[in-house]
């Protein structure tokens, strides 16, 4: 919040704008109260309108063609939601893929000064599934990466497709698991590296690894019954130190497989995944962060106990006993055919012994570190790209530790990471305006979410006609913005309050407005508005883009319709200033003329100048006495052509004699009038 | 279409009919309907334009429905389409056929609501509606070379000339040597040069539509309005005077006039249709009073009720007009000396009769009745 203007001002211009600043606060003060209460009662007392609610939802989920609309039975709803626990986002679709995002590793307790902070740790996922019979199982190579502690940066993602999950000759998805290992590069091998060298190597290791590997491995499942698991979870509650960040973590004690832990070269070697782990105790701890975009808070907690619960059950422990740089997540199992990791933000905890030298396995000292990831399942198909991007992270942790040391941070794949989060992750902002001055700008961060009542919208659209259809107290617009999206708020002047009747009577006198005090507005529902499927109206949100200048002052009567008085048609937009009501004489005109036409005891030279004189005295609609001698002249200028062509002079002369023997014109003003007609020059 | 039928009649002098004989045909009653609203069929129009041989559709309006019958067989009045008017308070009084470019037969009915509906029965939609008559219209005419000008008589003391096509009001002739009370009904001449008009005020007027504005406001002007261009409207002409106005003929409401050639065919509730001659066929000459020559009257018994109208067939040969027992009167127009009339009657046919109607060949006589009954009589 921040005045508009310069500190340096002097102290009368800052009263001025203090004052506005009252100003703009008394204006606001009433709506946003009214809508603090509502919001505190709606929370307490939801209230269901039965109203055209269609904007909420996207153009193409229409409710009537969902097929199980049709058919749903009340009964299923324990089953649904039974199924829902199941149930792990695009689970059926193959064209799906799983996305892997890693976000950060850290180490826990850095005991040694040895491990500094450049040291690069590498972490190699693989992907574990059954090959061709159930108790044999091939190992995938999908990738490695590279870290440096304390690195939060976001790295280019992991695109598995959800084809390869599956085994061709094994159609049900079964026992396949990630599988994460993670291990320190030694200082001389990265030094060595020049990062074009490492990619080429990188891509033949892809060549060597994704050919499928057998694996000697045996399965024999076994599933940790939960009771078992909660006395394991509080064991380690006791005697865990870890981040505070993750709300709602979950200690899973599971199965991991020794690998040997002296690789001096990176991943590539066959022998690797052939060779025989070594049975270990180890921790896995899987920390399950609230996802941004999930409506209700608290539901989604609930949802991710059980979830997690599911999770450790299916988790199996083979190999109690040993090293601990290998964390194997189970994607599948058996019983149904949906992934059981669900999309959300993962922590995986490692313990990884301090001396890779050190051969005494007596006593040996562990390195707490944890890798975390998010994992998503998108619609995108895979790129080729995926595939050879999977160099990039070590290429980046390299070129970050040379940066740091350059004290350049910025790198082309930073800014791309800033910008793919900031398109997912766009606070909204509210500039709330009065008399065109931004007083306040307010920063909403979950960018669907009503600032007045806390309902999550999906959409900007949805978001902009919610804001202008519940809460009429406020006017809101869209400001077009590249990555942002940008509202501004003012005070609808044209909110009637005090109205309580039908709103289709807002335009009838006398009830409409109610006088002694706030009234509650009569719910008004009869009338549901239908649209044939083909005129539904397009959706777009622009609508919201119209500047507070444009609106133009309506009053009652603007569409009123008013008519020619002759004619009775409509007076036509273009026509409302003109006037059809002035007096129309010309039927007087012609009228005149037949009347003096109709006289028998005048000749025709005198007829015509009564006509002429006639119909001029009409039209200058001459009323004084005071006015004959001007007019005399005038109409002598006007009509001496018809009077010298039809030779009237004689006939105006003896009438200017009749004018001046009634005392209205002289001698000389009777001069002057034929001396006009006469004047043969003019 | 079939070139429209008076221009038969502008040769027609009165020479001709002594010379010509001609013998009124006898006509035998076969069928009668009741059209189920009870209330006055004030109007049958039979459509002309198609022609003496083909089709014989009939239109009649009462109450607040206009209806459309088919005649062509012998002895049948067969409804084909049924317009009702939302409105009930609606009454239709008057209904005239004409046609569009396409030859799509329009139907414009009018009557107390003060708006003109205008039909397209080819193919039974509404066409247009022309609004602004102050009052109730009593009469609808088209012209007789232009089938898109309409001329309506209102209560409002004015007649309206309206362009249907583009939908103007041409113009409003009224004013001050305009009727003085409710306009009755309105006819124009063979050559459309000249509006006949008579009123509650006793007067018949004709009104000169080759005066140059009206003219040119008639023939071009409204022709090129466009209908879609709501940025100016029409600028209505006023004609104040008309050019013949005679009160001498009838002192009382004069109810239906008729032009046959120069001559007019008048009727008030005065048990008579006088036949008289305007004086305005002088050419050269100003007018200096305005005389009316008469020169036949038909005698029509039990006719003292306003608003009932006579007809004549295609060849103005037959005029026929009802009464206010049942009785319809035939006279043939084409006999010199003293007009003979024939009567028929049916036991049963005994409310005012509002209407009769010749079909185009003369073959078949429609009776509209008070008691909303329709009677048709066909030639032996």
């Amino acid at each position: 919040m921040e005045f508009i203007g310069n500190n340096h001002v002097n102290s009368k211009l800052h009263v001025h704008l203090q004052k506005d600043y009252e100003k703009f606060l008394s204006s606001f003060e009433r709506p946003a109260q009214i809508y603090r209460v509502l919001r505190e009662r709606f929370l307490e007392q939801p209230i269901f309108l039965n109203r055209n609610l269609s904007y909420m939802r996207r153009q193409n989920d229409n409710p009537r063609t969902i097929p199980s609309r049709s058919k749903f039975n009340l009964g299923e709803i324990l089953e649904y939601c039974r199924d829902e626990t199941e149930i792990i986002e695009h689970d059926r679709h193959s064209d799906s893929c799983l996305k892997i995002n890693f976000n950060n590793f850290s180490i826990t307790n850095q005991t040694d000064s040895e491990w500094t902070e450049d040291t690069i740790w590498e972490a190699t996922l693989a992907l574990k599934r059954p090959d061709n019979s159930p108790a044999k199982f091939e190992n995938i190579n999908l990738g490695t990466f590279s870290f440096l502690p304390k690195d939060s940066e976001n790295t280019i993602p992991l695109t598995i497709p959800f084809k390869s999950l599956k085994t061709h000759s094994v159609p049900i998805l079964q026992q396949t698991s990630l599988i994460f290992s993670i291990k320190r590069l030694p200082q001389t091998a990265i030094s060595s590296h020049s990062t074009q060298e490492y990619d080429t190597e990188i891509i033949t290791q892809n060549e060597i690894d994704l050919t499928p590997v057998k694996s000697v491995k045996q399965s024999n499942g076994e599933v940790i019954p939960n009771k078992s698991y909660s006395k394991v979870k509080s064991e380690h509650n006791n005697s865990d130190e870890r981040q505070s960040n993750s709300k709602k973590r979950k200690e899973i004690e599971t199965n991991s497989y020794q690998k040997p832990t002296k690789r001096t070269k990176l991943v590539r070697s066959k022998n690797r995944s052939r060779s025989t782990p070594q049975k270990s105790q180890n921790t896995i701890n899987i920390s399950k962060q609230k996802s941004s975009q999930c409506p209700n808070p608290k539901a989604i907690e609930s949802i991710s106990k059980q979830k997690t619960d599911i999770l450790l059950d299916k988790i199996r422990n083979l190999y109690p006993k040993s090293s601990n740089n290998i964390v194997e997540l189970k994607l599948f199992n058996n019983k149904s055919e949906n992934c059981l990791l669900k999309k959300g933000k993962y922590e995986v905890y490692f313990s990884v012994p301090e001396s890779e030298t050190s051969t005494d396995q007596d006593s040996p000292k562990l390195i707490r570190c944890s890798l975390s990831f998010a994992l998503s399942w998108t619609n995108d198909p895979p790129t080729t790209r995926d595939l050879t991007d999977i160099s990039t992270p070590l290429t980046r942790a390299i070129q970050k530790r040379n940066n740091i040391a350059n004290n350049n941070t910025e790198t082309p794949h930073n800014k791309q990471a800033k910008l793919t989060d900031q398109l997912t992750n766009t606070p909204t902002i509210y500039n709330f305006i009065y008399e065109s001055n931004t007083y306040q700008q307010t920063q909403q961060n979950s960018r669907f979410e009503c600032p007045l009542c806390s309902l999550v919208c999906t959409h900007d659209y949805s978001l902009l006609q919610h804001l202008n259809s519940t809460h009429p107290r406020l006017d809101f617009r869209y400001i077009p913005s590249d990555n942002l999206t940008v509202v501004d708020v003012r005070v609808n002047s044209e909110y009637d309050g005090s109205f309580f009747g039908d709103p289709k009577e807002l335009g009838r006198q006398g009830i409409a407005l109610w006088r002694f005090g706030p009234i509650r507005r009569r719910p008004y529902t009869s009338i549901i508005h239908y649209s044939a499927r083909g005129r539904i109206r397009e959706e777009n949100i622009t609508e919201f883009i119209r500047s507070f200048d444009d609106d133009c002052q309506q009053f009652l009567g603007m569409d009123r319709v008013f008519f020619h008085s002759r004619t009775c048609h409509p007076i036509l937009p273009s026509e409302i200033n003109s006037d059809s009501e002035d007096d129309n004489n010309e039927w007087l005109l012609s009228q005149t003329k037949k009347l003096i036409n109709d006289f028998t005891d005048v000749n025709r030279d005198e007829k015509e100048i009564m006509k002429l004189w006639n119909i001029y005295m009409i039209q200058k609609k001459v009323v004084g006495d005071c006015h004959i001698a001007v007019i005399c002249s005038e109409f002598a200028k006007k009509h001496r052509e018809i009077i010298r062509e039809q030779s009237l002079t004689n006939n105006f002369l003896a009438h200017l004699i009749q004018l001046s023997d009634q005392g209205l014109i002289t001698i000389d003003h009777i001069h002057e009038s034929l001396s006009i007609i006469n004047d043969s020059n003019i | 279409m079939d070139s429209l039928p008076t221009s038969s009649a502008s040769d027609f002098e009165l020479e001709d009919v002594t010379s010509s004989s001609f013998a009124l045909p006898k006509f035998k009653y076969t069928k009668y309907i009741k059209e189920d609203h009870k209330k006055p069929i004030y109007c049958v129009q039979f459509n002309n334009h198609f022609g003496k041989d083909n089709q014989k559709i009939l239109a009649s309006v009462g109450s607040n429905r206009a209806s459309i019958y088919d005649c062509t067989e012998v002895g049948s009045i067969t409804p084909i389409q049924v317009y009702v008017d939302p409105n009930s308070d609606e009454n239709f009084y008057s209904c005239v056929w004409t046609y569009t470019s396409e030859y799509e037969s329009l139907l414009a009915i009018a009557g107390a609501k003060a708006c003109i509906h205008i039909l397209n029965v080819t193919n039974g939609k509404p066409y247009r509606s022309l609004l602004g008559h102050g009052d109730s219209i009593n009469d609808l005419k088209f012209h007789t070379s232009k089938p898109e000008i309409l001329f309506s008589a209102s209560k409002d003391h004015s007649i309206r000339i309206w362009n249907i096509a583009t939908v103007v009001c041409v113009a409003i002739l009224a004013g001050m040597d305009g009727h003085r009370d409710e306009v009755l009904g309105v006819d124009i001449n063979h050559d459309g040069s000249l509006l006949l008009s008579c009123g509650m005020d006793h007067a018949v007027k004709i009104w000169d539509l080759e005066e140059e504005t009206l003219s040119e406001a008639i023939h071009a002007r409204s022709y090129s309005h466009s209908p879609i261009d709501k940025v100016k409207s029409f600028n209505t002409l006023n004609v104040y005077s008309a050019k013949f106005s005679t009160r001498d003929i009838h002192t009382n409401y004069v109810d239906c006039v008729r032009w046959i050639g120069e001559l007019v065919l008048s009727k008030s509730c005065e048990n008579v249709i006088v036949c008289w001659k305007p004086d305005i066929f002088k050419k050269g000459s100003i007018i200096t009073e305005q005389k009316a020559l008469i020169l036949y009257t038909y005698t029509v018994p039990n006719s003292t009720i306003w608003y009932i109208r006579f007809s004549m067939d295609m060849d103005f040969n037959i005029l026929v007009a009802g009464n206010q027992i049942g009785n319809v009167f035939l006279y043939s127009l084409r006999v010199a000396k003293k007009p003979r009339a024939e009567r028929l009657s049916h036991p049963a046919c005994n409310s005012a009769v509002r209407q009769v109607c010749l079909s185009p060949d003369a073959k078949v006589l429609i009776v509209a009745c008070d008691d909303s009954t329709i009677w048709r009589w066909d030639k032996l």
